[in-house]
C-alpha cells in the first residue's frame, strides 16, 4: 500500500503530462471500446440475419448439399411433416419451418425474367424474418386463403421493377416438374419487399408452399431449417440429430454462412489494424512520458539506490506509476465509451450498407463487458511493458553516476 | 574489536590511455568504530571518490577493502545493496529527500526497505524524529521545510536504522552558521549514542573541528 501510495504521489507530481497520458491512454481505450463494441454489434446483426434465413439448422437430403441436382428436387425431402412433428416435440426447438427453393421464368405478358422462388409456410416463414424482410408495399402472404382465390406472390423490389407490376397485379410463373415437364401457374402480387441484398432483390419471389408444389408437381420440399430457443445450442442439438438421422445432412447456419465469415473478417483486419496503431499510440505515449520521468529523477533513483532499494524496486514503483496512469486511463475509456454508446442510442445515427448489401443499418455500440475487459487489460499490460522498457536503463544505471546527474 | 574501516593498498582510476586520472593511489587506511571522521582535500584529490567507496556506492579497482569484516571485492551487486540497506546510512550535500514524501515517510523508506513491521517503523520514526527536533513537522513535505530541517530530516533517515557506518559528503555546505552547528552537533550526539561511525567530506572548518580524526588527501594519497 505504501509503495502504491507513493507511485500515485509520484503521477501527481507533473499532473500535466500525466493527465495528457491518461487522456491519450482514455481515448485511445474509449476507440478501442467503441470498434470493438461495433464491430460486437455488427457481427451479432449478422450472425442473426444469416441465422434468421436459413435456420439455425438446415436439414435436408443426404446429397442435397454436396451434389447437383439433374431435375428439380431430385434430392428433395420428402416425408418431411413426419421429422418436422419429431423436431417440433424438442423442448429447444422454436421453429420447424419447411422450405422449397425453385427457380424459373416469371412473365407479365410482355417480358419474361429469371426468378429465384421459395415456396414457404406463411404461418411461422414471417414470424422468423423479423427486421429482415423489409415489405415496401401490399402485404405478406396470407396464412389462410380460400383454395377459389388467386394464389399469392410477394416479389422483390427489383424484379418487380423489371417486370414492372404492382400489388394486384398478376404474373405467370413458369418452371420445370419435378418429372422434368414444364408448368405455368399464374399467381398475384400481394407485396414488394427488400431483401437487403441486391443480387437477391433482382430475382426474389416468396409463394406459400403448397402453391411451390402445386407448380412443382410434387410433395417434397428442399429442406427443413430449424429454429432453436438458444443459439448456443447449435453444436449440440446439431450432435444430436446427427445421431438421430443418419440418413439425412445436417448444416449448421454458420456450415452456410460464408458472407458473415467473410464479412467478419474483413471487420477483423481493419479493426485489428486501427487497434494495433492504438496500442502503439498508448505505448509510445506511456513510453514518452516515463523516460522523462526517469530522467527527471535519475538523482533520486541514485538516493533510493543509495538507501539500499534493488533496481527491481525501482522499476516496480515506476510500473505502478504507469499502472495508475493505465488504470485511470482505462476508467476514462470506460466512461466515453458508455457515454458515446448511449448517445448512440438516441442520436439514430445509420451506417451505410455493409459489402454486398442495400440497406443501410442503425450505428449502435454493443457495451461488452469481454471487450471492456480485454481494452482494459491490454492497456494496462501496455503501460506496465512501456514503465518496464522506460524505467529500467535508469534503475540500473551507476549510483554515482546517478547521484551527479544534472 | 577489528577497525570497521580497513582499506589496504587500494586504487581507482578513470578513463584510459592519455586521459587516465588516478583518483586514488595505493591507499590504506583504518577506521575505527564509532570514530568520527573528515576527509578533507581540495576538489579532484579524491575525496569524493574515496566516499563513495566507503559507501560501496562506487567500485575500487585494486587492493583490498574491509567493512565491518567483509571483503567488500567479493561482495555481489545484490549483496551490496543489501549491506548498505542493513548497515549504511546516508547524508547528501543537497539533503537528496524523496520530495513527494512528507518528512516522517522520508525517514521511514530505510525501515520499509528493511521489511520491519508498520508498528515498529512507526515508533521508530516518533523517536527520530523526536530526537532530530521535528516532531512537529513530520508531516510537511520537504518544500514546505527549512535547509536546516531538511538536512535534520535526512540524518534521521540516515540512523533511524542505527547503522555501523554514515557517509556524509558535505552535510553543512547549504547551512548557515548556526544551523551548521545545530546539524553537527546532532550528528555528533546520535552518533555517540549509537557508536556509529561517520566518514564525512568537508571543507567546513566549522565541521572538522568536531571530528576525531581528519584525513587529508591530495592527488589521491593520504597525507
Amino acid at each position: 500500500m505504501k509503495w502504491l501510495l507513493f507511485a500515485f504521489n509520484n503521477v501527481l507530481r507533473n499532473r500535466r503530462r500525466s493527465v495528457i497520458t491518461m487522456l491519450i491512454v482514455g481515448i485511445g481505450g474509449a476507440s478501442l471500446m467503441i470498434a470493438g463494441g461495433f464491430g460486437l454489434f455488427t457481427y451479432e446483426s449478422l450472425r442473426e440475419m444469416t441465422a434468421r434465413e436459413t435456420g439455425h439448422l438446415v436439414i435436408a437430403h443426404q446429397h442435397y448439399f454436396d451434389r447437383d441436382e439433374e431435375q428439380a428436387l431430385e434430392f428433395g425431402l420428402p416425408d418431411y411433416q413426419h421429422i418436422s412433428a419429431n423436431l417440433k416435440q424438442r423442448s429447444d426447438t422454436r421453429f420447424v419451418i419447411p422450405r422449397l427453393q425453385f427457380s424459373g421464368l416469371v412473365s407479365n405478358g410482355e417480358k419474361s425474367a429469371i426468378f429465384l422462388g421459395t415456396g414457404v409456410d406463411p404461418s411461422v416463414e414471417f414470424r422468423v424474418s423479423g427486421p429482415f424482410l423489409d415489405v415496401l408495399e401490399g402485404h405478406i402472404l396470407k396464412t389462410d386463403t380460400n383454395p377459389d382465390d388467386e394464389p399469392e406472390a410477394l416479389i422483390a423490389q427489383g424484379l418487380a421493377r423489371s417486370m414492372n407490376v404492382q400489388v394486384g397485379s398478376i404474373l405467370t410463373l413458369l418452371t420445370t416438374t419435378t418429372e422434368g415437364g414444364l408448368n405455368g401457374l399464374d399467381v398475384k402480387v400481394v407485396g414488394i419487399i427488400s431483401t437487403g441484398k441486391p443480387e437477391m432483390d433482382e430475382r426474389k419471389l416468396l409463394v406459400s408452399l403448397p402453391t411451390a408444389q402445386d407448380i412443382l408437381v410434387t410433395d417434397k420440399i428442399s429442406a427443413l431449417s430449424v429454429y432453436l430457443h438458444d443459439m448456443n445450442n447449435v453444436a449440440t442439438v446439431q450432435q444430436e440429430l446427427v445421431t438421430a438421422y443418419p440418413d439425412l445432412s445436417l448444416r449448421s447456419w454458420a456450415d452456410l454462412a460464408n458472407y458473415y465469415f467473410k464479412v467478419r473478417g474483413l471487420y477483423n483486419r481493419i479493426f485489428g489494424v486501427m487497434g494495433l496503431i492504438i496500442i502503439l499510440m498508448v505505448f509510445f505515449a506511456v513510453t514518452n512520458t516515463i523516460t522523462m520521468t526517469v530522467v527527471e529523477r535519475t538523482r533520486e533513483i541514485g538516493t533510493l539506490r543509495a538507501l539500499g532499494s534493488m533496481p527491481g524496486q525501482i522499476v516496480r514503483v515506476f510500473i505502478l506509476e504507469s499502472a495508475c496512469i493505465g488504470i485511470i486511463g482505462a476508467l476514462l475509456a470506460v466512461i466515453l465509451t458508455a457515454i458515446v454508446s448511449l448517445s448512440l442510442v438516441f442520436a439514430g445515427i445509420q451506417m451505410p450498407p455493409p459489402p454486398g448489401m442495400t440497406t443501410p443499418y442503425p450505428l449502435f455500440i454493443n457495451f461488452s463487458l469481454m471487450v471492456v475487459g480485454l481494452t482494459t487489460s491490454s492497456l494496462l499490460i501496455i503501460s506496465v511493458i512501456a514503465a518496464w522498457h522506460a524505467s529500467i536503463k535508469g534503475a540500473r544505471k551507476p549510483i554515482v553516476e546517478a547521484l551527479t546527474h544534472v | 574489536m577489528s577497525a570497521l574501516i580497513q582499506m589496504h593498498d587500494l586504487s581507482k582510476h578513470y578513463g584510459s590511455g592519455s586521459a587516465r586520472v588516478n583518483a586514488l593511489k595505493d591507499l590504506n587506511l583504518e577506521i575505527e568504530r564509532g570514530e568520527f571522521t573528515a576527509l578533507s582535500g581540495p576538489s579532484g584529490s579524491g575525496k569524493s571518490t574515496l566516499l563513495n567507496i566507503c559507501g560501496l556506492i562506487d567500485p575500487f579497482d585494486q587492493g583490498a577493502y574491509f567493512l565491518d569484516n567483509h571483503d567488500v571485492s567479493k561482495m555481489t551487486d545484490t549483496e551490496l545493496t543489501l549491506f548498505r540497506r542493513e548497515k549504511l546510512g546516508f547524508i547528501f550535500q543537497n539533503f537528496n529527500l524523496v520530495p513527494v514524501m512528507s518528512a516522517a515517510e522520508n525517514v521511514e523508506y530505510p525501515l520499509l526497505l528493511q521489511g520491519i513491521p508498520a508498528a515498529q517503523r512507526h515508533s521508530l520514526v516518533s523517536e527520530m524524529m523526536a530526537q532530530v527536533g521535528l516532531s512537529s513537522e513530520q508531516n510537511r513535505r520537504p518544500d514546505q521545510l527549512s535547509g536546516g530541517q531538511r538536512q535534520r530530516v535526512a540524518i534521521a533517515r540516515a540512523l533511524v536504522k542505527k547503522p555501523a557506518l554514515v557517509i556524509a559528503d558535505e552535510p553543512t555546505a547549504n547551512l548557515d552558521t548556526k544551523t551548521a552547528t545545530q546539524v553537527i552537533d546532532l550528528m555528533k550526539t546520535l552518533g555517540s549514542e549509537n557508536q556509529t561511525t561517520f566518514v564525512i567530506a568537508t571543507h567546513d572548518s566549522r565541521m572538522t573541528a568536531h571530528c576525531d580524526r581528519i584525513l587529508e588527501l591530495t592527488d589521491g594519497c593520504l597525507s
